[in-house]
């Protein structure tokens, strides 16, 4: 958990839960989230989200910040519902006729939408990716999925500054990026290339040498956190809470569509 | 590219987690059948995986907007039936640190991307040959387009047809066409990056095709 991102220092119900509890029930209200499509109760999703949000502590400019990257899409998809959607004109604005049908759905799209981010963000800042990496093992995802996660997790960052430096360096000698799409490719495709290769021979002797320091060590792996911590308190309502709710959605979902 | 979280229905979701988990185990299962050593292909994966996360980086304006290079095409070439997995890894990178794609689009996310540069490998096989080293810029311009290409089409496919209930079966298809149309300008730019990379590579190291 990056403490940082939260409101206080205490561990919070959502970080006292044990990963093994936490991901799966947070992943499946997503999943009810997401199956759940009654327009008259959308709102109920919200509403679900920021009580959940707010025993999480999170900042909430983290969440704004998380909102930027899918508004485009989100935006575009919303546009698209409101002018081509079928049924009766609700307002006419030049060669445009926007839809009753298509609004009321992409109000329901957004509020469906930022509630699930909202779930994700809450997963996401409260559980910690070291630890993680153990109990998927557990979860019968496959160990060469799993290495190749802690080895991406370590190269990002490597990688990220490799190119930095790279770029860097070449505008220092002279080879400054130009605005046109061609001057920036010949920057960019050496760079890269490069970048590539170097990366390809550091990493196999950077795994070879994870695995003489014991790393993948069936002893070691299992030594290490083989119990699921059992919630209590807070945790354990929120644990409910989450498991209750998602069950409630689809439930609801059913039966509604039936009626 | 990226669908986000709540974009499409729990039963496309799943559908997509069910694709994405056959796929993930038909590629360990090939690569752990080639010849490669397991160190190589995760080490090589990971960082392919490292650099399609740090794409997404890089701004190239076509305006009104600006666009990032995908790789999909690169990584298919790079990595073979290994590129799915890597794709998958990246793309969670993606979800958990910025937010981009998400968690309960995730599988539909990789059957696109991934699934195209799968493709993508495949025609720069078809066009490489028997060839040990490629000299022509033209199957990794193939390459890098198809793998935007294929996975544009897959994108707004899925989009198209999923969201809207209330729609035109006309209205989808144009718009799934305008959708593609729009995306030339990058399978284009991308196409030439791949040629260029990869001709760059194969240049400085002819022994990069795995798999």
């Amino acid at each position: 958990m990056q403490k940082s991102t939260t409101n206080n220092n205490h561990k919070n119900a959502f970080q006292e839960l044990d990963t093994t509890l936490k991901v799966p029930s947070l992943f499946f209200l997503m999943m009810s989230m997401a199956f759940f499509r009654n327009q008259n109760l959308m709102l109920l999703l919200p509403c679900i989200a920021v009580i959940m949000f707010a025993v999480s502590g999170i900042k909430v400019s983290l969440l704004v910040s998380r909102f930027r990257v899918p508004m485009i899409l989100l935006l575009s998809v919303s546009i698209f519902l409101i002018l081509f959607s079928q049924g009766e004109t609700f307002f006419k604005i030049g060669p445009f006729a926007l839809k009753t049908t298509g609004i009321l759905l992409a109000f329901n799209t957004i509020l469906r939408v930022l509630s699930i981010i909202t779930i994700g963000v809450i997963m996401v800042q409260t559980t910690s990716l070291a630890g993680l990496s153990g109990k998927l093992k557990k979860i019968m995802i496959p160990k060469m999925l799993v290495d190749m996660g802690i080895l991406t997790g370590r190269y990002i960052m490597v990688i990220g500054d490799d190119f930095s430096k790279m770029r860097n360096a070449r505008k220092l000698r002279g080879y400054v990026t130009g605005k046109s799409i061609s001057k920036r490719l010949q920057i960019i495709v050496p760079t890269v290339a490069t970048l590539l290769i170097r990366g390809f021979q550091q990493s196999e002797m950077a795994f070879n040498a994870m695995h003489l320091r014991g790393y993948g060590n069936i002893s070691s792996d299992t030594n290490r956190d083989n119990t699921i911590k059992k919630p209590h308190g807070l945790s354990l309502i929120v644990l409910l809470c989450t498991l209750v709710l998602s069950s409630l959605l689809i439930v609801l979902e059913i039966i509604l569509e039936s009626a | 590219m990226h669908i986000p979280d709540g974009m499409l229905p729990a039963q496309v979701c799943i559908a997509g987690f069910v694709g994405t988990g056959f796929l993930t185990w038909l590629s360990i299962k090939k690569a752990k059948s080639s010849s490669e050593d397991s160190a190589k292909l995760i080490s090589r994966a990971s960082v392919m995986a490292a650099a399609f996360f740090v794409a997404s980086w890089i701004h190239i304006p076509i305006p009104p907007v600006s666009v990032h290079p995908i790789l999909a095409g690169l990584m298919g070439v790079l990595l073979g039936w290994i590129s799915f997995p890597a794709i998958l890894v990246g793309l969670f990178f993606q979800a958990v640190m910025f937010g981009h794609g998400g968690f309960t689009t995730l599988g539909v996310n990789a059957l696109s991307i991934g699934g195209s540069a799968l493709l993508a490998m495949g025609v720069f096989r078809l066009l490489k040959g028997n060839q040990r080293t490629v000299k022509s810029l033209i199957p990794g311009f193939v390459a890098g387009f198809a793998g935007v290409f294929f996975a544009v089409l897959f994108t707004g496919g899925i989009l198209i047809l999923t969201i809207p209930e209330y729609i035109d079966s006309a209205v989808e298809i144009s718009s799934i066409l305008t959708f593609a149309i729009a995306h030339l300008p990058l399978a284009l730019i991308e196409a030439i990056f791949t040629a260029y990379v990869l001709r760059f590579m194969f240049k400085v190291k002819p022994d990069l095709l795995i798999c």
